[in-house]
């Protein structure tokens, strides 16, 4: 039998009109005959139960197995008349469980266009620099840890870094980047999350941003075609607007609470910023460039998946 | 990216459903005085086509990359979780489709939760603008979640994008579309999340 990993109960205040019985069953609710508030109801599975609610209200109670979940509800109406609803079993599904893990999932997104049209830094501008408008630190972070933090998400990316063994594939001259420094530039991003011309300087800000949103990447970029060689587009200006009312935390270490790591999220910048697209949550949840991140205080993105790997090696004539 | 997969597993149930979603705020004063072209810097909407009518979703993490005079620009945003706002109402084994509005060609993934549950109760395909798919789903609220890793719009975008959406799998009530807020008001047998 699966381990219960933990119980939740919740009461709903509210009462189920009267002229609703007759539509109860449709909804698979079961009449209980003869049951009061306060009698005790059990699962069929015998893993969860609860005693039935006073009138006017509903109970939900639901059990975390370590294979799924058992829940069932219990409703007592103003006339007290009982009625009960237990769910099946929800066990785990291994066929739709999502995420492969990072470092056996390969997924990763390519442009549309073919690759010789990749948008990617030019080894003729390279190294690069970016910089960080430092003063939109918010005053809560340790300014020099958190240009640390950013630093270390950067070179994530040209130094491959992953916790699956993986070598480093990528020429330190095909993808360097450099931190320029503090600047006193704003990013080409508006307070509405759009990019703006191109200032051709990168930029790194904490600045508001749209309800809902963390963070905007704008990469920008130009055709070149050089004399007998097929035209693409160079990367000339990646800027990123970190959304400043939120809270942040650099790296993991005495993370708690409702805090985003900077590093987790600058990781994945970073990664459209080197010409990486998202990848599906559902399908590729672990790799750093799925579309979510996993959670407060959660640093999986500080290092890269195979997806992610192959991805950027794909993009940098590696792999 | 959204915040999301551990938060969720955190979350062992779901009560209230969530209504997180929250309203983009309007357009605040920016420092750049260049109007951009925000159209084109914004991927086609997600929407979910019933009896009900159109519901539109909760925007997600996204890339849209268009051209410009000199060369290209893509903007990536990425946005915490978001939660369905409303839900449209459907028979069992009824019809709906996945429609990514103004999209030439699409491809992506739809999964399809309890709503405020994690676990996946059903998966299809997107399979270019319009996805049709018959409801295979027991009675109850449920999250449907878009993901299209790769689109085109005739008007030259391209990237990816992902919304979440809401469905309510109902024998008896009204075909409509609803707040998710009418769940949290007292109507418990409906209460199925």
């Amino acid at each position: 039998m699966s381990k219960t990993i933990a119980v939740a109960v919740a009461v709903f205040m509210g009462a189920i009109p009267s002229v609703a019985h007759a539509q109860v069953p449709d909804l698979d609710w079961q009449i209980a005959p003869g049951a009061n508030a306060g009698d005790l109801f059990v699962h069929p599975s015998g893993l969860t139960g609860a005693r039935a609610p006073q009138p006017g209200h509903t109970l939900f109670v639901e059990s975390l197995l370590e294979t799924g979940a058992v829940s069932m509800a219990i409703s007592t109406d103003d006339a007290g008349i009982v009625f009960v609803r237990a769910d099946p079993v929800e066990e785990g599904s291994e066929d739709l469980s999502g995420a492969a893990g990072p470092c056996s999932d390969g997924a990763y997104q390519r442009d549309w266009d073919n690759w010789n049209y990749f948008k990617k830094w030019s080894s003729d501008t390279l190294p690069t620099p970016w910089y960080i408008r430092t003063s939109t630190i918010p005053g809560y972070l340790d300014a020099a840890a958190t240009i640390d933090a950013i630093k270390d998400s950067a070179a994530a990316w040209p130094t491959e870094h992953n916790d699956c063994g993986r070598g480093d594939i990528i020429a330190t001259s095909e993808l360097s980047q450099q931190y320029g420094g503090s600047t006193t530039a704003a990013t080409d991003i508006t307070a509405d999350g759009y990019c703006t011309t191109p200032s051709r300087k990168s930029v790194i800000s904490y600045a508001p941003l749209p309800n809902r949103i963390l963070a905007v990447a704008c990469a920008q970029t130009e055709n070149v075609r050089a004399a007998g060689e097929t035209e693409y587009n160079r990367l000339i200006d990646a800027d990123v607007r970190i959304n400043s009312d939120y809270t942040w935390k650099n790296t993991v270490s005495g993370c708690s609470g409702s805090r985003y790591l900077t590093r987790a999220v600058m990781t994945h910048e970073f990664g459209h910023s080197y010409g990486m697209w998202h990848v599906s949550e559902s399908t590729s949840g672990y790799l750093t460039m799925s579309t979510k991140i996993n959670g407060y205080c959660q640093q999986p993105e500080y290092t890269l998946g195979l997806g992610d790997m192959m991805g950027i090696e794909r993009i940098y004539d590696r792999g | 990216m959204t915040a999301g997969r551990n938060m969720k597993q955190n979350l062992i149930f779901m009560l209230a459903v969530s209504a997180a979603g929250g309203v983009l705020l309007a357009g605040s004063a920016t420092a750049q005085t260049e109007d951009p072209d925000t159209e084109a810097q914004t991927p086609p909407p997600i929407v979910l086509v019933s009896k009900a009518g159109r519901q539109r979703a909760v925007q997600e993490s996204f890339c849209v990359e268009s051209d410009t005079e000199t060369g290209t620009r893509r903007r990536c945003v990425d946005m915490v979780d978001g939660r369905p706002r409303r839900l449209s109402v459907v028979r069992p084994r009824g019809r709906i489709a996945i429609i990514i509005d103004d999209a030439t060609e699409a491809s992506g993934i739809v999964t399809v939760q309890r709503l405020g549950r994690t676990r996946d109760v059903a998966r299809f395909r997107v399979q270019g603008p319009r996805t049709p798919w018959r409801i295979r789903l027991r009675p109850g609220a449920y999250e449907v979640e878009v993901e299209v890793s790769a689109f085109r719009t005739a008007d030259g975008r391209r990237g990816d994008t992902s919304g979440s959406l809401g469905l309510l799998v109902d024998r008896n009530r009204r075909i409509s579309i609803i707040p998710v807020s009418a769940l949290r008001s007292g109507r418990g047998p409906e209460l199925t999340a």
